[in-house]
């Protein structure tokens, strides 16, 4: 099978032009970089707003300006006043302790009490007295509890602003995911196409031939000149301490050496 | 009584309720206490009628011959009308007691003042206030209570 030349389109165009489209990507990748950062961000923040506004969590996110969510950021401050709302319900609730409908409950039952023929039940007078302060208690109770309901129809239009802001940013969170994906699949081919220019940029620049580092020891050993790319050969491969392991052995040596045989040997004689 | 009209009720008129209410149950309660004295009066005499006459048949006759039906009859007259009187005295006696008590009754609601009233409206006027209702005082004590219970 036939191998495709990767750079079939490149090599036709100048070094230049390829620098200048290289730089062209480079700049798209910074530009996909931050958006991906601010739709992750964006996405992040959505989250923790939904959390949020679905009594998940407690911790309000906080608001970035940059982001430019007007949603999430509208629905986060409904959610902050439906807290606000339920507090207040809850504070108030926790003065008084019974609904509406229990305080009118209870004020029937004293009013008849105090109002029907003693001859079926004749209440003490202290029994009289008791009752006669707890009906008005509960009227006063009654009169507390005005503000709750429209705290109640306050917190019930929020709820359902809330539920269905919530499920709007869910649908455009849905939407940030797919540029998202576009955005991480874009930014895997501007990162091939780079690695690929860069590469073929490489490939054009002028090989230097490698300097031989024998070639260059012998040349100092015969007392020539070497380059600096010579020496630094050298230097690479030991150096020039071994430069005398490399010399020819000079012919007095040798005599010596020759000499010096006394040993007795088999097969052949010198004399 | 309709909701809204309960929550329109003043003291005042609470007051006047009460007292009417107190008033025309006293008026009531002398003739009924006549009537009830008149009734004890008839059961003692009953109750003594009874007793003489068991006394007379014990004396009449001798031990050995007394009749023990006629003997058992007297007897049972007499616990009869004893018990009678003693529950006709009982019911005088609540009769009276009633009758005490709406007189007290219509005398501390007759007299009573902006001061007297201000304290039967003390739970009130605090719940109107912004406090705590009592029912919510009771609740919270209770739970203070179950804490140290617990604690």
């Amino acid at each position: 099978m036939a191998e495709s030349d990767l750079f079939a389109d490149l090599r036709s165009l100048e070094s230049s032009e390829i620098q200048s489209n290289l730089l062209t990507h480079e700049a798209s990748l910074v530009d996909i970089d931050a958006q991906l950062t601010k739709n992750r961000t964006l996405t992040s923040f959505r989250s923790s707003c939904i959390k949020f506004c679905v009594g998940k969590s407690n911790d309000i996110p906080s608001k970035n300006p940059e982001l430019q969510d007007d949603l999430a950021e509208t629905t986060l401050t409904k959610r902050i006043e439906f807290n606000q709302f339920i507090q207040q319900r809850d504070t108030l609730m926790a003065k008084i302790v019974l609904p509406k409908y229990r305080i009118m409950q209870r004020m029937a039952r004293v009013y008849e009490k105090l109002a029907q023929p003693l001859d079926t039940s004749p209440l003490t007078l202290q029994q009289e007295i008791t009752l006669f302060s707890e009906f008005f208690e509960l009227q006063a109770m009654h009169a507390q509890l005005d503000p709750i309901e429209t705290v109640e129809m306050e917190l019930n239009a929020l709820h359902r602003q809330i539920a269905e802001d919530v499920k709007a940013i869910n649908k455009a969170d849905r939407d940030t995911a797919k540029i998202i994906s576009t955005l991480v699949e874009q930014r895997k081919k501007t990162t091939r196409e780079i690695g690929r220019l860069k590469a073929f940029l490489r490939s054009k620049k002028p090989k230097t031939k490698p300097v031989d580092a024998g070639q260059a020891r012998k040349t100092i050993s015969q007392g020539g000149s070497i380059s600096l790319e010579d020496l630094g050969a050298l230097l690479d491969h030991g150096g020039l301490s071994n430069l005398e392991a490399t010399k020819e052995p000079s012919p007095r040596k040798k005599k010596k050496s020759a000499a010096s045989t006394t040993k007795a040997s088999r097969g052949s004689r010198d004399t | 009584m309709q909701d809204k009209s309960l929550l329109e009720v003043s003291p005042h008129d609470l007051l006047g309720i009460i007292l009417a209410r107190r008033e025309k149950h006293a008026s009531r309660l002398p003739k009924e206490e006549k009537k009830r004295d008149e009734e004890l009066t008839r059961a003692y005499e009953l109750y003594n009628e009874s007793k003489n006459a068991l006394a007379e048949l014990l004396a009449s006759t001798p031990e050995t011959e007394l009749d023990p039906l006629a003997r058992t009859q007297a007897e049972n007259s007499v616990e009869e009308n004893e018990t009678h009187r003693k529950r006709v005295m009982s019911i005088l006696w609540r009769v009276r007691s009633h009758l005490k008590e709406a007189l007290a009754a219509i005398e501390y609601w007759s007299a009573m003042n902006e001061t007297t009233l201000s304290t039967l409206l003390e739970d009130a006027n605090r719940v109107n206030e912004g406090g705590m209702s009592t029912f919510a005082l009771n609740k919270s004590a209770a739970n203070e209570q179950g804490d140290g219970v617990h604690g």
